[in-house]
């Protein structure tokens, strides 16, 4: 074979395993060799459709030739697994959230360094092509400065998760969807000063999978925003912005995007396809093969996973007090 | 028949609720008075009303008031109105203080007349759905709701502080505020708000995001922002979505409308088709005074200074940077 190649493995063979097993196929120079996941079947199925290997062993992976992981497990056991993948010499894309404290962020974030391999966590949304237009619209002055923004995400509660539910495994709604617009916000509108946030979580439980949660940030900019993490609908999910600045208002909202709408008498769709270079987590998997193979700068750190966090606990933590809590 | 005189028309609410009050039947508008004469006469002439110099005169020739002053001089003209045994309608916010906002409820209730506060919204077709929903658990217990009343800034004397107590915040967080409040029958405990001039860069807050915590166990956050520009498509909005424990339900008030792309105009707007928020209040209204009851769905005094004690904790929490408690007054 000429030129790169890159043997990748997905540790953890769930919905975002799945979701990043096929877009590593998208990369020409790029093979998944192995599946792992601690229920063979998983990994045996996944690793049948791409022609791979599959383990139940995280050290098989280890010791392996791979030279990338992307790391889909829940949150709860990101921090060692991701500190074992860098420390046994492997890139590392590790699924969002980072972790669940920015100590354990910190302990990822210094395991990259002392390897010398690459780490980028999972923050789509930036590769999301409204999410990033708004990014450049924003950046080019489409709306003057901005002053307030509102965002949603979220709707249906993640049953397909056993895990989602609990808040020492997941973080709930604020760290699991909230997430993303947490990054995206401090990726438009820069660093938070202070932060109040209401939620459901303390309610979330195995006889509660319900979480909502309304949490007010004030960027150092002076900006406000106003983000939405819903776990709370039990159809619907979507997500929206806008963006109101001195000089005009941007908006989006998923609902009003499909170019395609499905109606029989079994099921009612609306679609939104986008040509494959363009899926977001094609391009984030493209992006993350780009620094590895030519150098080019990471488009999310390990300190952007980070940031995030320190925003989403001063969240959870206002929510608990009731207090607002200054970063 | 019921006659009723127009005081001030410096909000621009004026027009409607005159129009709404020629349609409802056993009531009639006798006339305005103003004390900026120019308005006035405006006034007079645009509605096609008698236009009084005096406020003893209007005031006699009335049996109750519909006060569309600045907010500063609710309680001057409500004082007045109260003492010489009429009734009232008063645009919200019922006053810039609590303080001011109590003297109105108590004027009022030692009088024996009418002090109603002109929170529409309740009369929205689609909120009485909303509540009627609500109430028959379609949605199980509600954990936490969200509002917007977003809207393009008015300018004028909304953004002069001396006449109208303060930006956004003071204008905008009480429509919702009042709406949660009927709806969930209870009170806001304390509230947080996030503020700013970022829009408009006045002497005036145009961004408003404010945080209510109820006494019972559900929360809110509101929008109150003046952040729809000048090339919007129309005014603004009222929004409100609901979290309960077995469903939700989103309601955009005036969502009933058609976009008009006018070459003639050189814009984009919308053509509302929907009910009148203001027909139902300005009905509910005379039949108050033909009652001698407040309407069941109409907003009381004390609900207006409800209203107005969130408004000032709001601003409360901007120089705390915490949240603060609601002081209600009795």
């Amino acid at each position: 074979m000429n030129g790169p190649t890159l043997k990748v493995a997905i540790i953890g063979a769930g919905v975002m395993g799945q979701q990043h097993a096929r877009s590593w196929t998208q990369v020409p120079y790029a093979t998944v060799t192995t599946i792992c996941d601690f229920n063979l079947d998983a990994a045996n199925k996944l690793a049948t459709e791409f022609h791979a290997v599959a383990t139940a062993s995280i050290d098989s992976v280890l010791a392996s030739d791979v030279d990338v992981v992307s790391v889909c497990i829940p949150t709860c056991f990101h921090t060692d697994t991701a500190v074992k993948v860098l420390e046994s010499g492997k890139h590392l894309l590790l699924e969002k959230p980072m972790a669940l404290t920015v100590a354990d962020c910190q302990t990822i974030e210094a395991a990259a360094e002392a390897s010398g391999k690459l780490l980028t966590i999972g923050q789509v949304v930036r590769f999301f092509p409204e999410y990033e237009n708004a990014k450049r619209a924003i950046d080019n002055g489409a709306v003057g400065t901005p002053a307030v923004v509102r965002c949603r995400r979220g709707g249906i509660f993640p049953l397909w998760g056993t895990w989602f539910h609990d808040v020492n495994k997941s973080g709930g709604a604020i760290y699991d969807v909230g997430i993303h617009e947490i990054d995206w916000l401090l990726w438009l509108f820069g660093p938070v000063e202070r932060v109040y946030a209401r939620s459901l979580t303390e309610s979330l439980g195995e006889d509660s999978k319900q979480d909502f949660a309304l949490v007010t940030l004030r960027h150092k900019s002076g900006v406000i925003s106003h983000m939405e993490a819903c776990w709370a609908d039990p159809v619907v999910s979507y997500n929206a912005f806008e963006i109101a600045g001195d000089g005009g208002l941007l908006t989006h909202d998923s609902r009003n995007n499909a170019t395609l709408f499905l109606s029989t008498a079994e099921k009612q769709e609306a679609m939104s396809p986008l040509a494959d270079a363009d899926e977001p987590y094609n391009k984030q998997v493209a992006a993350f093969a780009k620094s590895i193979v030519e150098g080019a700068p990471l488009a999310v750190t390990g300190a952007d996973g980070r940031a995030a966090i320190a925003v989403a606990a001063a969240a959870l933590e206002s929510s608990r007090t009731r207090k607002v809590v200054t970063l | 028949m019921k006659n009723i005189v127009l005081l001030s028309s410096a909000h621009l609410h004026a027009d409607a609720y005159i129009h709404e009050l020629s349609t409802v039947k056993d009531a009639r508008i006798v006339g305005v008075y103003d004390n900026d004469t120019a308005r006035a006469e405006a006034a007079g002439s645009r509605y096609g009303i008698p236009v009084f110099s005096a406020l003893d005169a209007a005031l006699d020739a009335s049996d109750a008031a519909i006060i569309c002053s600045e907010n500063i001089h609710h309680e001057m003209f409500a004082l007045e109105t109260i003492k010489a045994g009429k009734h009232v309608l008063c645009e919200k916010p019922l006053a810039t203080t609590p303080e001011a906002a109590l003297r109105m409820v108590n004027a009022a209730d030692a009088a024996g007349v009418l002090l109603m506060t002109a929170f529409p919204c309740r009369f929205s077709p689609a909120y009485q759905q909303f509540k009627q929903l609500v109430n028959s658990g379609a949605i199980g217990d509600i954990r936490a709701l969200r509002g917007t009343n977003q809207g393009m800034c008015p300018g004028g004397w909304f953004v002069q502080k001396e006449l109208s107590g303060g930006g956004a915040v003071t204008d905008h967080t009480v429509h919702v505020t009042d709406l949660l409040r009927d709806l969930t029958g209870s009170e806001v405990e304390s509230v947080y708000c996030e503020l700013g001039n970022g829009l408009l860069h006045g002497d005036f807050e145009d961004t408003g995001v404010v945080t209510l915590e109820f006494e019972k166990d559900v929360f809110a956050t509101l929008d109150a922002s003046w952040s729809r520009p000048k090339s919007f498509t129309t005014w603004g909005n009222v929004t409100l979505y609901a979290v309960g424990t077995k469903g939700t339900l989103e309601m955009d008030m005036f969502n009933q409308e058609g976009m008009l792309y006018s070459d003639l105009k050189g814009k984009v707007g919308v053509q509302n088709w929907g009910s009148s928020i203001d027909r139902g209040m300005v009905a509910a209204f005379v039949d108050s005074l033909l009652s001698g009851t407040l309407h069941e769905k109409a907003a009381s005094g004390t609900d207006g200074l409800r209203a107005v004690e969130v408004v000032e904790a709001a601003y409360a929490s901007t120089v705390a940077l915490q949240p603060a408690k609601v002081n209600h007054r009795s």
